[in-house]
């Protein structure tokens, strides 16, 4: 007895270290043995058993990116990089980001979400949504891993339904696969149809997916099929397209270390809506990629996966100093404190900001005279991969499709500088409690927001013809009241209100409706880079009257703050109030710029007088002094 | 380093004014009321401005006017760097800005006015000797003494003020880069340090030791 507990021990003991030194271990395709060239991946795949696919399996599964890759790199150690850790309670958030954006257009929701603990954001396991859910809606724009292999925290119900679908493994395919014919579009839509096993083979170039797991009962088993007779529900299969594997089983798999511009394009684009400018010729690419670069020559990460985002002060919040020098500063600015010289990087040029006072880099940002649009009377519409499903089959193209988002807007962020920011109002329907309003998810609130908007169908035509474009449906006081009235029926214990454009509205005692501030209302903002301007084209090129003018849209410019109630057009908001460098003295400092030109004139002028005056006198006294010396007798 | 340079600076200049006015039994009340009678002069002599003799401009409007600017000056100036070790910014700013016209103005007018008086003389000489050299056998006044230290400051501040105002002119063109604004930021600081420090001996030897 005594010996099978010691031998359990040192079993328990031995997996442990086991355990850690697997987590640890350094792979074949993990040692920078120095080569610059890619090696050729003709590998065997695997698929989620890690049993081998060969080309005459019947039935052939598809390929487990995880189990694959796993032969010669630390899947383990990959996992814990940002694009994967975002729901780990333990990593560090840093720097509020885009969130995701529960968007849903009929009920004008849109609440912006991340896993992350940016403030702002509302986490969706909070919110009532599980990994599942998630997954199949986000999971577009997410390259898997994250809540993707998270399903043992769902609940039980689900279980069936994960073991069906399969986890969502991170696709390293979605970033590394330099294949032209790479669709990620068809990863994409891979997730509505739950076929989370599928999608990384979805989007290769060599193998095609069939069918739908979201068809198939809680007990269809993916190895032996068995639908019965419903020719409309296709079960999911993979084909392999011929001449996939060579004479040994192998296949080629055409990835690369640098990750091609194109992948990351798929999950970060971004479309601003300046007036008629909407055609991509009228728009500019980032000056860094014009020159050349790649996103990864900025963003990078090492086999942690823990990319680089490039912001001030990243070096201090990750501990990691050597990442200052991928930020705007340290290619572009020379720091003398460094034992080696760091600045001139990748050719990266260094600004002479001639004619800028240095306290303009204590407050502002590089971004904000170098990043995004130029500034204009108002913020323009944005849409984003993230937000809007970009590039996704069958997503509204509409410029004004929900979710909205406007920018930019210039806002002092965390570190007390003024910089570019993509902003949100979020809109949702929520419950009441206290002082604490928790949203609604709009599923709930969908039949009575119906009900109420198309009560009059018969005239309620513009109502129906935005729904079917996507945007969001014309409300009216009157008609939020009703809908929080039926909200009140669901649960009459509880209050209820709507969430927008910075306001809460909901219904006093006598079933008034009112509008005030609140702290849930407020908007969500992420600071942006991209794209970059050219210098020439950067905020105080043409002068100071760039941003120091009654009529600089830097200070000035109203921002757009968007809302279905048709009957409380909410005013547009002044960016003042996001920089908050108050009202008054923005306008006054702007106006004394408009004397600033005879200031400089009138200064020279006393300067000229002044050294006149001492060169006059030195002169007179040098004068004296020659006379008093040839006076005396050498 | 500047932060710390005038704070020390700017302190002992305080000591030393407080320990001479007190040598000369004037309390720091007395010298509040001179200032405050030195503001009424200014506001009645721009009043009485077409009526007022050269001496009268000079004494009674020029002078206060002078010390007025350079203390909102200082007082904007180096109160964000020795106190919050920031740069000026928002209203201080503005106001040090809306001043400095005025200084200039000011400055250059004394400049103008007062030159002929502080212009140096071999008697200045003779004090120098007597102060600086070891064998010197001129015996000087404690009246010669005060006023060679008197033009010695005159010229110190004219000098010292085309330093300040050339420094921050040259900032406000698109000639110098990121580090030429920071040299000519140090350039503008430190002159204007000097330029307190000899207007502050300046003073007293002109209106307490006269």
């Amino acid at each position: 007895m005594k010996n099978a507990h010691s031998n359990s021990i040192a079993i328990l003991i031995f997996l442990i270290l086991f355990s850690r030194t697997f987590a640890d271990e350094t792979k074949l395709g993990d040692v920078n043995e120095g080569s610059q060239a890619v090696p050729v991946h003709v590998i065997d795949m695997h698929d989620a058993t890690g049993a081998k696919i060969r080309p005459d399996d019947h039935p052939i599964m598809p390929f487990s990116t995880k189990q694959t890759c796993i032969q010669c790199h630390n899947y383990d150690k990959i996992r814990s990089g940002w694009h994967f850790n975002a729901n780990d309670p333990d990593v560090d958030p840093g720097r509020p980001g885009e969130p995701w954006i529960l968007s849903d257009q009929i009920t004008a929701t849109q609440i912006p979400m991340s896993y992350r603990a940016w403030p702002g954001v509302y986490n969706p396991k909070k919110l009532g949504i599980t990994s599942w859910d998630f997954v199949q809606k986000f999971g577009r724009q997410m390259p898997g891993g994250g809540v993707g292999e998270n399903g043992d925290s769902d609940p039980d119900s689900l279980y069936l339904r994960w073991m069906l679908s399969g986890k969502l493994e991170i696709n390293c395919l979605s970033c590394h696969d330099a294949d032209a014919a790479h669709d990620q579009a068809e990863y994409a839509a891979q997730m509505p149809r739950q076929n989370f096993r599928w999608a990384p083979a979805a989007s290769c170039a060599f193998a095609e997916v069939q069918g739908s797991a979201k068809d198939m009962p809680d007990n269809y088993d993916i190895y032996f099929g068995g639908v019965g007779d419903e020719p409309r529900k296709v079960p999911p299969s993979v084909k392999y397209k011929e001449g996939t594997f060579n004479s040994k089983g192998k296949v080629f798999f055409n990835v690369v270390r640098q990750v091609p511009n194109e992948r990351c394009y798929y999950c970060h684009s971004t479309k601003y809506i300046a007036g008629d400018k909407t055609a991509r010729w009228q728009h500019e690419q980032d000056i860094h990629l014009k020159s050349g670069m790649m996103c990864v020559d900025c963003h990078r990460n090492g086999l942690d996966h823990q990319m680089v985002r490039g912001y001030e002060g990243e070096a201090q919040e990750t501990g990691k100093p050597s990442v200052a020098s991928l930020s705007c500063k340290g290619c572009h600015i020379p720091d003398k404190s460094n034992s080696v010289p760091v600045a001139g990087r990748m050719g990266a040029p260094v600004p002479k900001h001639a004619g800028i006072p240095t306290i303009h880099f204590e407050k502002l940002s590089c971004t904000a005279c170098h990043s995004g649009p130029w500034p204009s009377g108002q913020t323009q519409d944005v849409k984003t991969s993230k937000a809007h499903a970009l590039g996704v089959h069958g997503a509204a193209v509409a410029d004004d499709a929900a979710p909205r988002i406007v920018g930019p807007v210039f806002v002092k962020g965390q570190d007390g500088k003024i910089a570019p920011h993509e902003l949100i109002f979020p809109s949702f329907w929520a419950s009441i409690e206290g002082d604490s309003v928790k949203p609604i998810l709009p599923d709930i609130v969908r039949p009575f927001v119906v009900q109420v908007i198309t009560a009059d169908t018969l005239t309620d035509s513009t109502n129906i013809a935005k729904m079917n474009a996507g945007e969001w449906p014309d409300f009216t006081k009157s008609k939020i009241s009703q809908i929080l009235l039926k909200l009140a029926t669901k649960d009459s214990t509880k209050s209820y209100g709507y969430i927008n454009a910075g306001k809460l509205y909901h219904l006093t005692a006598d079933s008034q409706l009112v509008a005030e501030n609140n702290p849930a209302a407020q908007p969500y903002s992420w600071a942006f880079a991209h794209n970059v301007r050219p210098a020439s084209q950067a905020l105080g090129a043409r002068g100071c009257q760039d941003c120091h003018s009654l009529k600089a849209p830097f200070q000035f410019a109203n921002v757009v703050v968007h809302s279905p109630i048709v009957d409380d057009v909410p005013a547009a908001q002044s960016m003042l109030s996001f920089e908050k460098v108050g009202v008054i003295y923005p306008r006054l400092f702007a106006l004394s710029f408009l004397f600033r030109p005879w200031l400089k004139i009138f200064l020279i002028f006393c300067v000229v007088v002044l050294v006149a005056v001492l060169g006059f006198f030195a002169f007179k006294g040098f004068d004296k002094t020659l006379k008093s010396i040839s006076k005396k007798q050498w | 380093m500047f932060r710390f340079l005038a704070f020390i600076g700017l302190m002992l200049t305080g000591a030393w004014l407080a320990v001479a006015l007190k040598s000369k039994s004037i309390s720091l009340a007395a010298t509040g009321e001179k200032l405050r009678q030195a503001g009424q002069n200014i506001v009645v002599s721009i009043g009485n401005f077409s009526s007022l003799s050269s001496v009268e401009f000079s004494n009674k409007l020029l002078f206060p006017l002078t010390l007025f600017c350079v203390i909102i000056m200082a007082l904007t100036g180096f109160i964000p760097i020795i106190f919050f070790g920031t740069h000026m910014s928002g209203y201080i700013l503005m106001l040090h800005v809306a001043t400095s016209p005025l200084f200039a103005l000011c400055i250059a007018l004394a400049g103008i006015l007062w030159a002929h008086k502080h212009r140096f003389e071999l008697a200045d000489w003779q004090v120098f000797r007597a102060l600086f050299s070891r064998n010197a056998d001129v015996n000087i006044t404690k009246t010669e003494k005060n006023q060679f230290w008197n033009k010695v400051c005159f010229w110190g501040v004219i000098t010292l003020a085309v330093f300040a105002i050339s420094s921050i002119v040259a900032s406000m063109y698109k000639i110098f880069g990121t580090h030429g604004q920071e040299l000519l930021l140090q350039f503008h600081r430190y002159s204007t340090l000097g330029l307190i420090i000899l207007i502050t001996i300046y003073t007293f030897l002109v209106k307490v030791e006269k």
